[in-house]
């Protein structure tokens, strides 16, 4: 842990990523206590209050809705239901995915093909159209959301879990094991997660933007979290109607998903840098240790 | 101004690296004469500097993290190192040429190989027609059959040996002054090996090139150069004709290379000792390619059994199957009388217990995630009922002084380990379960030549105080002699000698051992002429086209 965090700190570009999902992910945790009832109620007088100015206090410093509620409040309260639904669901599709995906690595055997056949199928189902038949017949909740997104997002891990499981399998560490009478299990534990889940952690990350986006899309749509729940997503989707009197009602939460999901995605991109020896060689060049001797360097 | 320049001098050079540890002085201050038709080696195990010294010739050294910090190259008199860019790159291709170790990485893989020799002369201004033409004038000369067709075949067409021919057919093609190859034959069996440095030889005589030869094999220079320099930690220590070198060597470190792995074996007779691995008309098909074709052999307590081949010949086949890493399509494996695919489970875990295994490989042989506690202890954690969790502290540190490492390198990871040590890690990790066996595949071929003697005297201590027997397989027939109680012989997966090491070594009775005793070079320049003059009028007739015929 401690040579990640000083490759971070070495990073500044990452770092800044990070240290803003912090600051959103704390935000979001301290919601309820910072934000008052009173200003998620509301308030006619206060109907599309332009932003940028502090006459009516720091709350409306990002101007009022359509019912004169606080944008910043409401954007801080949305944190908590858009990070969680995010969060949860890439937690999910990667726990979910990589274990079939590893269990389908370990074996050449009939079954594995099968599997990766039906993730392929699922894969071939737009996950908009799925999504939309679903929420459609059984209605829209934040827990149903995160089941149609996780499905969706399944076949990304399992398929990145099982060619790095097949890439591992062939080592010859994994030989050695066997030699010992290893089993099945061991292998997987011992050997295949530890080495693919640093790679799964930066699909991961990049995922985490992916999902924010497509759960946006669905609130967007109508078809997603509905009110009093409140994401960014429908922030932005009740903002446009009113883009050409209020432009700041979609502008803010549609800068703070953006911000988000690139934040994610550099994120992601470090993660997988600074976890493959040989990547992280390639991108510090210039530190690079010589590898002109195109032996292996061995002095016992 | 003199009337005979130097072909190419290296005047005091001086290569630095960039690390994240700090400055590493990769050659310090070397120089170097060579005469125009001369041929010269430069000597030394990796990490030396040699492959950077014949890079920063051909400007080869990126920049960072690689400097040029002193010292010049010149060329018939001109510094290339201050040479504008333009007039360099009419140098090379031209005057001076460049022959790789891997083939496989240096051809492109998607052009055809003759365009790809015709390049060369494109490059330096031939018309197209006649480039075409000279390539397949060339590729019928480095021995390549049938070359006006070949002309269209693709690099994976074609064999190692066929691809180092290609490769010297494009460093050749404009009949350069200068030819530097770098480790030419280390990717490559020793007969093809043989048959490489033949060509080479032939076509620096008909072309009147000098030739700078980079190896860490002392046979391969004694065979092909004049003189010679020894290079260790980025200087010269010892330079001179390879007879003087080779015959009376002043620096020490010459002369622990050329001892290299000799090491005086134990008598030790093991013919009527207790018979543990019974191999019976084992054969074993990829698909519909038969890998390894009726092979028998015994293993007994405690002896060294070597199994010497060619790649493909079968050998790290037949040492899966016993590992029961692969699964053999006829025959049987027997352990202590009972056939290891009819084991029950306990007994299975027995077998695991009694055969361990050392694989080629030291970098991936030990999971690079792991500590060198955890590696050490892996076995036990698999095989539960052999050591109780208390005394795996105790134990590893043991096995850890036994291979010549100490307790302090168990919290370390693989990757803060040289190629010799992590094979010391993959030895103590075959000795944790007490085994009776430990395969070898090709334990010692990734490492240097002094490393590999000090794994192989490792390996026999072992044997004599642990009692285990060694299965060591190995392309390496020199590697043998003083190491093997019985040798085995196989080519194209079959058994083609087996006998006691003395009886193999002094009375080959089979063709192919004789060919491969033949073609292994000597560092003795007068015993390696004689020895290849030897072989040239055994097989008689002319190389190239012996191995055009050969397909090699």
């Amino acid at each position: 842990m401690r040579p990640m965090l000083g490759r971070l700190v070495h990073d500044k570009v990452a770092l800044v990523a990070a240290l803003y999902l912090l600051a959103v992910v704390v935000v979001a945790l301290v919601a309820p206590l910072i934000v008052d009832a009173s200003l998620m109620r509301s308030n006619l007088r206060l109907r599309h209050l332009p932003p940028l100015h502090v006459d009516h206090g720091w709350w409306y410093v990002l101007g009022g809705d359509a019912l004169g509620r606080s944008m910043l409040a409401r954007l801080v309260v949305a944190a908590r239901t858009t990070l969680a639904i995010s969060f949860a669901t890439v937690a999910l599709s990667l726990v979910i995915g990589a274990a079939i995906g590893l269990v389908a690595g370990l074996s050449n055997a009939w079954w594995s093909t099968a599997i990766m056949r039906a993730i392929d199928v699922l894969m071939s189902i737009p996950s908009l159209l799925l999504a939309m038949v679903v929420l459609f017949v059984i209605g829209a909740s934040p827990l149903v959301v995160v089941m149609i997104l996780t499905v969706t997002r399944i076949p990304i891990f399992a398929r990145t879990a099982r060619s790095q499981a097949l890439e591992i399998r062939e080592r010859p560490f994994v030989s050695a094991s066997r030699v010992m009478g290893a089993s099945s299990l061991h292998l997987l534990v011992r050997h295949m997660a530890p080495l693919a889940l640093p790679t799964l952690f930066a699909v991961a990350a990049l995922e985490f933007a992916q999902v924010m986006l497509a759960e946006s899309t669905l609130t967007f749509l109508g078809i997603g979290v509905q009110p009093p729940d409140v994401t960014w997503g429908l922030m932005v989707s009740d903002g446009q109607r009113y883009l050409a009197t209020a432009w700041w009602s979609a502008l803010w939460p549609g800068l703070v998903i953006a911000s988000i999901a690139l934040a994610a995605t550099i994120l992601g991109n470090w993660f997988q840098v600074a976890n493959d020896p040989v990547l992280r060689a390639r991108s510090a060049r210039k530190s690079r240790a010589p590898a002109v001797e195109s032996k292996v360097a061995s002095n016992a | 101004m003199l009337s005979k320049t130097p072909l190419l001098e290296i005047d005091n050079l001086v290569v630095d690296f960039e690390t994240p540890g700090g400055m590493f002085n990769a050659v310090r201050g070397i120089s170097l004469c060579l005469e125009q038709g001369g041929s010269h080696a430069i000597i030394g195990e990796s990490g030396s500097g040699k492959s950077v010294t014949a890079s920063a010739i051909m400007s080869l050294i990126d920049t960072p993290p690689g400097h040029v910090r002193g010292g010049d190259i010149r060329f018939q008199g001109h510094s290339i190192l201050s040479m504008p860019r333009a007039e360099r790159r009419r140098l090379y291709g031209r005057h001076i040429a460049m022959v790789f170790q891997d083939p496989a990485a240096h051809l492109n893989p998607v052009y055809p190989v003759g365009w790809q020799i015709a390049e060369v002369c494109r490059i330096h201004g031939r018309p197209a027609s006649e480039a075409k033409r000279s390539a397949i004038a060339l590729m019928d000369r480095v021995g390549i059959g049938d070359a006006a067709r070949r002309y269209h075949a693709f690099p994976h067409q074609f064999s190692g040996g066929q691809r180092q021919r290609i490769m010297i057919a494009m460093a050749m093609a404009l009949r350069p002054e200068l030819l530097i190859a770098d480790e030419p034959t280390t990717a490559l069996d020793v007969t093809v090996q043989a048959q490489i440095l033949e060509l080479i030889r032939e076509l620096q005589q008909e072309n009147g090139s000098a030739l700078l030869l980079i190896t860490h094999d002392l046979g391969v220079a004694a065979d092909i150069a004049r003189t010679v320099s020894v290079m260790r930690r980025g200087e010269f220590v010892e330079e001179g004709t390879v007879a003087d070198v080779f015959g009376a060597p002043r620096h020490s470190y010459t002369r622990k290379l050329l001892e290299g792995r000799t090491s005086s074996r134990p008598q030790v007779t093991t013919a009527d000792a207790e018979l543990l691995l019974d191999v019976k008309d084992v054969s074993i098909d990829y698909g519909a390619v038969r890998a390894v074709s009726d092979v028998s052999l015994q293993l007994r307590h405690n002896e060294v059994l070597c199994v010497v081949g060619e790649s493909g010949s079968g050998k790290s086949t037949i040492a899966n199957a016993i590992l029961r890493l692969r699964e053999i399509t006829s025959g049987s494996i027997c352990y202590r009388g009972a056939d290891i695919h009819k084991l029950g489970r306990a007994e299975l875990g027995a077998y695991h217990r009694a055969v361990q295994a050392v694989f080629q490989d030291p970098f991936g042989s030990l999971n690079p995630r792991m500590s060198v506690f955890d590696i050490i202890c892996e076995p036990w954690s698999i095989q539960r009922s052999v050591l109780p969790k208390g005394e795996w502290r105790q134990r590893s540190v043991e096995l850890m002084e036994s291979v010549g490492l100490t307790a302090g390198d168990l919290g370390k990871y693989p990757s803060e380990f040289s190629g010799g040590q992590r094979q010391r890690i993959a030895i103590a990790r075959a000795l944790a379960l007490q085994s009776e066996i430990i395969v070898c595949d090709e334990a010692v071929s990734a490492l240097d030549m002094t490393v590999q003697g000090q794994i192989i005297s490792l390996l026999q201590e072992v044997r004599a105080r642990m009692g285990v027997a060694l299965l060591f397989i190995t392309h390496d027939l020199t590697l043998v002699r003083n190491f093997a109680d019985r040798v085995i012989v196989m080519k194209a997966g079959a058994i083609v000698e087996q006998g006691s090491t003395e009886d193999v070594f002094s009375n080959p009775k089979h063709g192919y051992t004789r060919t491969l005793l033949a073609a292994c070079p000597v560092p003795d320049p007068v015993v390696q002429r004689e020895r290849r003059d030897a072989a040239k009028r055994a097989s008689g007739g002319h190389p190239a086209a012996r191995a055009s015929a050969r397909g090699a």
